[in-house]
């Protein structure tokens, strides 16, 4: 019955990075409740909900953009994979964490500088200077988000003068570019029309054979389409996970179920 | 469970629901009549049966449709997609039913020719065991009710032993009489065409378990099914 329904045990795979006992604080609200989530190594990983439910305030743990503001509080763990190391930690530069993991945002950022200045910048703060390494990675990276043959002739143009579509891809190529071992996105297509969308659904599909990717979407079908396993979150709590295959056909809680068929309210 | 935030999206899953019912009432009554025409031997009653078919034809094409449409529209997910695909299975269900009824409706006229009433008996007892199936499984599929469900499956194993005694009977009487044995072949048909009837009540049985739990049980046994289906979640 159903074997070809059967995956693989989510325990028996590799993680890239896991959140334990975490939760977190805007003052005196509590925004993350008790959240355990395992982040699969070189899987896509979704985290839906409705607005509040703090699937972004999850993500932005991550890459403690939380630090910036005044009153955050984190309690609990999230530990980052094969070195082991609590990303929420004191003692572990936020700068460093941010080198590690790469953030990709609602709407496109480009620099206002040039393309290639772009994708440039994260060697560059590295220390980078040969022009001969900087032009190959940034090429690699321009490539590995399918930009390369659009801007190849036009590298020294501003950035902003891009398309939506492209920009956001220029945003994922500076990403890239920095190498990355855990790509976060937030959102990244709510600003794009449905081809560029789908451009970047076909990027994070080739993405994934090379990289770990945790991406919040509003779109449940994006979450259905691109992931291989989906977070339910509601007012703070993980509700359910699991493979996204098994959350959007026959998921356990019938939260979850109300809120993927749209009965939600 | 509770409602869409779309209404029409309501509206049209309780619309594709209401017309598998309706399709189901067709072919019950075109079954039902197909018999009464084969006991009595009413020529116009088979040939109304068999013209009927085509509405039936169309209703299958109608409502797969309609879950075509609602697919391209809502890309429902979880239970509504179990639904939307639980539907289209159930009307080729309730269609290769209607076609039995029209094959019965054929051999009518042959088989009235020379009235084997013992037989004629057994049929009739045969096809309102089968009815009931049809109707249990239908009711079943309306209410959700996957312990209906299971008991339409048990029914069904039941069943098959009955109409394959009759099959047998028949077998025994006729085979020495060589004359006989186009008849013998036309009535085991029909006996055939009942059983099969009860066997696609049981098949919408079984998309139900696959609506409800989002297990396919097509090819399970009984016991794994009552399993599948009756234990708690």
């Amino acid at each position: 019955m159903n074997d070809e329904q059967k995956k693989p045990d989510p325990s028996t795979l590799e993680k890239k990075a896991a959140a334990l006992a975490l939760n977190f604080f805007y003052g005196q609200k509590q925004a993350l409740k008790n959240i355990n989530l395992p982040i699969y190594d070189r899987k896509v990983t979704a985290l839906i909900g409705p607005s509040g439910c703090g699937k972004s305030t999850f993500l932005r743990c991550f890459n403690r953009m939380h630090d910036l503001y005044p009153g955050t509080r984190y309690e609990g763990q999230i530990r980052l994979y094969p070195d082991d190391v609590n990303l929420l930690d004191k003692a572990v530069d936020p700068i460093e964490v941010r080198m590690r993991l790469s953030m990709v945002f609602q709407k496109p950022n480009p620099f206002p500088k040039s393309i290639f200045e772009n994708v440039a910048y994260g060697l560059r703060i590295r220390g980078e200077k040969r022009r001969s390494v900087l032009m190959d990675k940034v090429e690699e990276a321009l490539k590995n988000a399918a930009l390369w043959n659009e801007v190849k002739d036009r590298l020294d143009e501003l950035a902003t003068t891009l398309s939506g579509g492209q920009q956001q891809r220029l945003c994922i190529a500076r990403s890239l570019a920095s190498e990355p071992e855990l790509l976060l996105f937030d959102e990244p297509t709510s600003a794009l029309d449905p081809i560029a969308t789908a451009s970047i659904e076909e990027l994070i599909h080739q993405l994934r054979e090379k990289i770990t990717i945790l991406i919040v979407t509003h779109n449940m079908q994006q979450a259905a389409r691109v992931s291989d396993f989906t977070a339910y979150m509601y007012l703070g709590d993980l509700i359910e996970f699991g493979w996204t295959d098994d959350v959007f056909f026959r998921p356990k809680e019938k939260q979850t179920e109300d809120y993927i068929t749209g009965r939600f309210g | 469970m509770n409602e869409h935030l779309s209404r029409q999206f309501d509206t049209d899953l309780t619309a594709l629901r209401s017309r598998v019912v309706e399709m189901g009432g067709l072919v019950d009554e075109q079954f039902r009549r197909s018999i009464e025409a084969l006991a009595t031997g009413r020529a116009l009653l088979a040939d109304d049966v068999i013209a009927g078919d085509s509405v039936v034809n169309n209703l299958e094409v109608r409502i797969d449709d309609a879950c075509a449409h609602l697919i391209a529209k809502r890309q429902p997910a979880a239970s509504d997609l179990r639904m939307v695909l639980g539907v289209s299975k159930i009307v080729s269900e309730l269609e290769r039913i209607g076609d039995k009824a029209r094959k019965i409706a054929r051999a009518a006229a042959m088989v009235s020719a020379s009235p084997d009433h013992a037989w004629i008996a057994d049929i009739e007892q045969l096809s309102e065991g089968a009815r009931h199936m049809l109707r249990d499984a239908l009711n079943a599929f309306v209410r959700s009710d996957l312990e209906a469900a299971v008991a339409v499956l048990r029914n069904n194993r039941d069943f098959a032993r009955q109409t394959s005694q009759v099959s047998n009977d028949l077998v025994q009487r006729y085979s020495r009489n060589a004359d006989q044995v186009p008849t013998m072949l036309d009535m085991l048909s029909v006996t055939r065409a009942v059983d099969r009837v009860a066997d696609h009540a049981a098949n919408i049985a079984e998309h139900l378990v696959y609506i409800v739990r989002g297990t396919d049980v097509r090819h399970a046994t009984l016991e794994q099914i009552e399993h599948e289906a009756l234990s708690r979640r």
